[in-house]
C-alpha cells in the first residue's frame, strides 16, 4: 500500500466553532440511530495566561495505519482499503465488542439497535463517487476536509497533534492544519 | 428506466431528476463496492426542489431539498449562492426529521376539558371553521373587532407566512395591532442616532478587511455561515476583535476578547474612543469631512475616566488600550453588531456609542470597512403595504395597539395595559407563527393570561407547544416545506425562491390558506384581497418602486427562474459620503436623543437604573441568548438536534464555588417573576457575576418536568427607544437546587 494514495481527514481546528453541524450530517446521512454518533465534538478548556479559551475536536475514526478494530476483530469484519480507509463489513460483525474496547480514539461503538459494531467509514460511497463525505460537505464553517495524506502532510501547518489529539501506536491518519499562532 | 451504476450516478447531485426507485434498487443494491453503502445514497435521488429557510436567522440559507414520490428525502445547502456553501447549520440537517417529527399535529382539535387540562377531542376542518368564525363574530358583536389579536412573529419569516397571508384576515377584520417590536428596534433607534440607518455594507466584503469585530454577536447562534468569510481575511492577516460578556466560539478564536459586563459598552466604546483620541488614532481627515458635534464629543469623552470605564465594565485598562490600539491602526475595519445586546434599557443608547467610536476611527465608507447589523435591503425593497393589503383595515389609524413584549401586561386578568396605559381587554388571540407562552417574557404571566376563561385562544401550529396546550381550539399548520413563498435574507442583500417541498401533510393548511378559508366562513371574502392565491401576494409585494429593487429591474419571474437575486446598494457602504441623518452627516450630537430625553452626545445609563429594588439587588444578572442548535422555540422536538442540551446555566467558577455549586448540579434561578431549573456548567466563559441560559425554551420540555423555562424570569419592560424587548436587563439568584 503506498502512501500516496492514501487519504485522511484534514482539520481546520482553529476554525471550529464547536457546533455539532458536522455530528449531524454524518448522523443523517448514515441513517443512525440518534443516540449513536460516528462523529463527535469535544470542547477543551484551555488555560491561558490571561485566561482560559475553548477549542473543539471533532473527531471520528481516524482511519489508523495500525488499526487496533482490525487488529483485535475475531471475525474479520475489518479490512483496509487501498486508499487507507478502514470499514467495517458489518454483516460479519458478531457485535462481541473487542474493537470498540481496542480503539484508543473511541471511534467504534455497538449500536443499541442491532447489538453490532459501527463506525465511520469516511463516506467512502461518497468518495468513490468524487463527493465529499457528509461531515465534511455538512460543516457551514467549512474547517473539515479529506485530503491525500502524503499532500496534506507537506504542508508546513500540517501536525498529526492537536488540542485533545496526538499521534500514538496505531498511528491515526486525523491531520491538523494550524495555520494561527 | 434501467438503472446501471453510471446512471445513477449522474442522478445523485444533479438536478430535476426523478429516478424509478423501483428500478433503482437492483443496481445499487449490486453496486456494494468496496465497503461502501451506496443503498445511504438513495436519499439523495429525486425531484430537487429550491427552499429558503425561514427561521428567525439572518443566514437566510437557500437550500435544496430531495423528493420521492411527494416525500422530502435530503437536504444540502444550495452552494450556487455564495453566502451558503454546502452546508445547512447543525439545526438545518435535520429539516426532513422536522418536517416528518412523530408528534406533529395533523389534524384540527377543540378543548375537551378545562384550559390546559390536555384533554382534546378531534374535530373536523368544518366544525373548526365554523366554530372560530362563530366565536370571532360573537366576539365582535358584543366587544367590537379590536378585541381580536393576533400574535405571531417568526416562526415563519417568508413573505407570505410571515405577513402575506396571515395579516389580510386580520386587517379585514379590523384586529387590533400587534406591534412586533421583539427584536432590533432599540438598535435601529441608537444607530439611526449616528448614520441615519441600521443598513451597511454587504457581508461578502469581510473578506476584504484588516480587522472584522464582532460587538455582542454569538456568529456561531446566529450567523455561522458568516464565518468562513471572516477567516478568510484572517487567513489574509485580519485581525479578529470580539466584544462579548460571554466567550463565544469566535471570543476564543480572536487576537484579543474584551469581556465587559453586560450591558456597559457603552463605557467601553468610549474608553477606546479616548485612547483613539488621545493617540493620534482618531481619523481627523474623515471626521471633519463627515461628521457633526465632534467637539461636543470631545468634551463629554472628558468627563468620564479611564478608572471609571474599567470600574464600570470590568475590563483592565491596558487590555483595552490593546484593543484599541489594534483597532485604531487597522487601515479596514468593519463591526457587527449583535442582535443580543440592544434588547437591554439601555439598548438604544449603547447602540449609539458603539457606531459613534466607528466613526472616531474612520471607518465607513470603504470596500472591507463599515458598520454590520441589520442589512434589510431586499425585505425593505418589499411593498407590506400592499402586500399586506392594509388598506383594508376599516380603522387602521385609530385601532389600539399591543407591543409583543407586553403580552403578558396586554392580557392581564385584571389591569390590561399597553405601553403603560390602560386598554380595552382582548377576547381572543389567534396564535400563528408563535409560541408567546415560552418565547415573550414573564412567561408566568404570559400563561396566566392564555389561561383567562374569557379569552378564546386559537392556536394555528403543527406542535403542540406551550401556547397550544392552553388553546381552546387547535388547527394543525403546514411547516414552510409546504407551501411556495420567497424569502429575504437580513444579512447579505438576497431575495430567494422558497419552492413548495411537499403537500401538506395530514390535514395541516398552511398560514395563506387557513385564513383565506376563515375569512371567507366570516364573509371576509367580499374583499378581493382575501380570494388571491399565493403568486398575486408575491407579485403585491414585488410591486415596488424601491429603488434598490428597481436598479436591477428585478421580476417575480426572475426570482422563480434563479432561485436567488441581489439588490441593489452602493458599494463601497457610505462611499459617496452622504449619511441619512437630518445634517447628512454622522451626528455626535443627536437632536434625536435629546428629544427622547437622553445626553445628545453619550448617554451612561444602565439597565440597574431603572430596575425596581427588588430585583436590582439580586446578585446575578441573567443572559439569555441563542445558541446554535435551537432556533427561538423551533427544534425542540426534533431528531438528532433535542438532545443537544438547552436547559443549562452557565456559572462562573468562582460564584459556583461560593454558592457549593458543582457541574451538572442541578440549580434553580429566581427572581420576583418566577423561578426556572437548569443543569449547572460551571465555566470562565461567562464572568462572576453573569449567569446564561438558553432563551426561548419550553416549559412542558423542561428534563426536570418543573414547568420552567428561561422566560419565567425575563423582563418584559421595554428598551430606552424603539420600544423592543429588553430580556436581558434581567437580574436573577441562584441557589443549589
Amino acid at each position: 500500500m503506498s502512501l500516496n494514495k492514501k487519504v485522511g481527514f484534514v482539520f481546520r481546528q482553529e476554525n471550529c466553532v464547536g457546533c455539532g453541524a458536522c455530528t449531524v450530517a454524518c448522523q443523517i446521512h448514515n441513517e443512525l440511530p440518534e443516540n449513536h454518533r460516528f462523529r463527535k465534538v469535544d470542547r477543551y478548556e484551555v488555560k491561558r495566561d490571561d485566561g482560559a479559551i475553548d477549542v473543539w475536536l471533532s473527531h471520528a475514526c481516524m482511519h489508523c495505519e495500525n488499526p487496533a478494530c482490525l487488529m483485535v476483530c475475531p471475525a474479520k469484519a475489518y479490512h483496509v482499503r487501498d486508499d487507507g480507509i478502514v470499514v467495517l463489513d458489518r454483516e460479519k460483525c458478531t457485535g462481541c465488542g473487542l474493537c470498540a474496547s481496542a480503539c484508543p480514539y473511541a471511534a467504534v461503538s455497538i449500536r443499541e439497535d442491532d447489538g453490532k459494531a459501527d463506525k465511520c467509514n469516511m463516506c467512502v460511497e461518497l468518495l468513490d463517487r468524487g463527493m465529499k463525505p457528509a461531515c465534511v460537505s455538512g460543516c457551514p464553517v467549512e474547517c473539515l476536509d479529506v485530503g491525500n495524506l502524503q499532500e496534506v502532510l507537506k504542508r508546513p501547518s500540517a501536525s498529526k497533534q492537536g488540542i485533545g489529539y496526538g499521534d500514538c501506536i496505531t498511528k491515526p491518519n486525523l491531520v491538523i492544519i494550524k495555520e494561527r499562532a | 428506466m434501467k438503472m446501471n451504476r453510471r446512471t445513477f450516478l449522474q442522478g445523485v447531485g444533479a438536478s430535476s431528476v426523478v429516478g424509478s426507485l423501483s428500478g433503482l434498487m437492483p443496481g445499487i443494491a449490486s453496486a456494494g463496492e468496496k465497503g461502501g453503502a451506496p443503498d445511504k445514497l438513495l436519499k439523495r435521488q429525486g425531484e430537487i426542489k429550491y427552499h429558503t429557510c425561514q427561521r428567525n436567522c439572518a443566514d437566510r440559507c437557500l437550500l435544496k431539498f430531495t423528493v420521492q414520490n411527494g416525500r422530502m428525502t435530503y437536504v444540502e445547502g444550495a452552494s450556487e449562492l455564495k453566502k451558503m456553501g454546502t452546508s445547512p447549520c447543525v439545526k438545518g440537517h435535520a429539516y426532513v426529521q422536522y418536517t416528518y417529527a412523530a408528534d406533529r399535529i395533523l389534524h384540527p382539535m377543540e378543548r375537551a376539558g378545562k384550559k390546559g387540562e390536555g384533554k382534546w377531542r378531534r374535530i373536523s376542518w368544518d366544525e373548526a371553521y365554523d366554530k372560530i368564525a362563530s366565536r370571532l363574530q360573537q366576539i365582535i358583536k358584543d366587544h367590537g373587532a379590536d378585541s381580536i389579536l393576533p400574535y405571531s412573529y417568526s416562526g415563519h419569516e417568508g413573505v407570505i407566512g410571515k405577513y402575506g397571508g396571515p395579516s389580510r384576515f386580520f386587517n379585514a377584520v379590523g384586529a387590533r395591532k400587534l406591534d412586533r417590536k421583539v427584536c432590533v428596534f432599540a438598535a435601529y433607534e441608537g444607530l439611526k442616532s449616528v448614520t441615519g440607518t441600521y443598513q451597511g455594507p454587504d457581508p461578502y466584503d469581510n473578506i476584504y478587511t484588516n480587522c472584522y469585530i464582532s460587538w455582542g454577536q454569538n456568529e456561531t447562534a446566529t450567523n455561522v455561515h458568516g464565518i468562513k468569510f471572516i477567516n478568510q481575511a484572517r487567513d489574509r492577516g485580519a485581525k479578529l476583535l470580539v466584544v462579548n460578556p460571554v466567550r463565544t466560539p469566535i471570543a476564543s478564536q480572536a487576537d484579543i476578547w474584551l469581556q465587559p459586563k453586560p450591558s456597559t459598552d457603552t463605557h467601553l466604546a468610549t474608553g477606546i474612543m479616548k485612547y483613539l483620541v488621545e493617540n493620534d488614532l482618531a481619523d481627523l481627515e474623515f471626521i471633519k469631512a463627515n461628521t457633526l458635534g465632534y467637539d461636543q464629543l470631545l468634551e463629554r469623552l472628558n468627563t468620564m475616566s479611564y478608572e471609571e470605564i474599567e470600574r464600570v465594565t470590568g475590563v483592565p485598562k491596558a487590555k483595552m488600550f490593546e484593543f484599541a490600539r489594534v483597532y485604531g491602526e487597522s487601515e479596514l475595519s468593519v463591526l457587527r453588531l449583535g442582535y443580543g445586546m440592544q434588547r437591554n434599557y439601555n439598548g438604544a443608547r449603547m447602540s449609539r456609542a458603539i457606531a459613534m467610536m466607528h466613526a472616531v476611527a474612520g471607518q465607513y465608507g470603504k470596500i472591507g470597512n463599515g458598520f454590520i447589523y441589520d442589512n434589510t435591503q431586499a425585505d425593505d425593497s418589499l411593498n407590506y403595504s400592499k402586500g399586506r393589503a392594509d388598506h383594508i383595515h376599516p380603522n387602521p389609524d385609530t385601532v389600539g395597539h399591543v407591543n409583543m413584549t407586553e403580552i403578558a401586561k396586554a392580557l392581564d386578568p385584571e389591569n390590561p395595559t399597553a405601553y403603560g396605559k390602560p386598554i380595552k381587554p382582548i377576547k381572543a388571540v389567534i396564535n400563528y407563527n408563535g409560541n408567546f407562552v415560552s418565547v415573550a417574557p414573564d412567561s408566568n404571566a404570559c400563561r396566566r393570561g392564555a389561561m383567562r376563561d374569557d379569552l378564546f385562544l386559537v392556536v394555528h401550529d403543527f406542535l403542540m407547544t406551550d401556547t397550544a396546550e392552553l388553546a381552546d381550539i387547535i388547527v394543525p399548520a403546514a411547516t414552510q416545506f409546504e407551501f411556495p413563498d420567497m424569502g429575504t435574507d437580513y444579512n447579505c442583500y438576497h431575495m430567494q425562491t422558497s419552492e413548495k417541498v411537499i403537500e401538506p401533510l395530514g390535514e395541516s393548511k398552511d398560514n395563506w390558506i387557513f385564513f383565506k378559508e376563515l375569512g371567507a366562513r366570516m364573509g371576509l371574502d367580499r374583499f378581493p384581497e382575501m380570494r388571491v392565491d399565493y403568486e398575486q401576494i408575491l407579485r403585491d409585494f414585488l410591486d415596488t418602486e424601491e429603488p434598490a429593487f428597481r436598479h436591477n429591474n428585478i421580476t417575480y419571474e426572475q426570482i422563480i427562474r434563479d432561485k436567488f437575486v441581489t439588490v441593489y446598494d452602493q458599494r463601497p457602504y457610505f462611499g459617496d459620503g452622504k449619511y441619512k441623518t437630518p445634517s447628512g452627516k454622522i451626528e455626535f450630537y443627536s437632536e434625536m436623543m435629546k428629544e427622547a430625553g437622553y445626553h445628545p452626545v453619550i448617554d451612561f445609563g444602565l439597565p440597574e437604573d431603572e430596575m425596581v429594588q427588588e430585583e436590582k439587588t439580586l446578585p446575578f444578572r441573567l443572559l439569555s441568548p441563542a445558541i446554535p442548535q435551537r432556533a427561538n422555540s423551533s427544534f425542540y422536538n426534533v431528531k438528532y438536534i433535542r438532545n443537544f442540551p438547552a436547559y443549562f446555566a452557565k456559572i462562573n467558577a468562582e460564584d459556583a464555588k461560593e454558592l457549593g455549586i458543582k457541574n451538572n448540579d442541578r440549580v434553580r434561578l429566581s427572581n420576583q417573576r418566577g423561578e426556572a431549573h437548569f443543569i449547572a456548567q460551571v465555566s470562565t466563559q461567562v464572568i462572576r457575576g453573569t449567569v446564561m441560559a438558553p432563551k426561548n425554551n419550553w416549559r412542558r420540555m423542561d428534563p426536570q418536568g418543573k414547568d420552567s423555562c428561561t422566560n419565567n424570569l425575563t423582563t418584559d419592560t421595554l428598551t430606552d427607544m424603539g420600544g423592543c424587548s429588553a430580556y436581558h436587563s434581567t437580574r436573577v439568584a441562584i441557589a443549589k437546587a
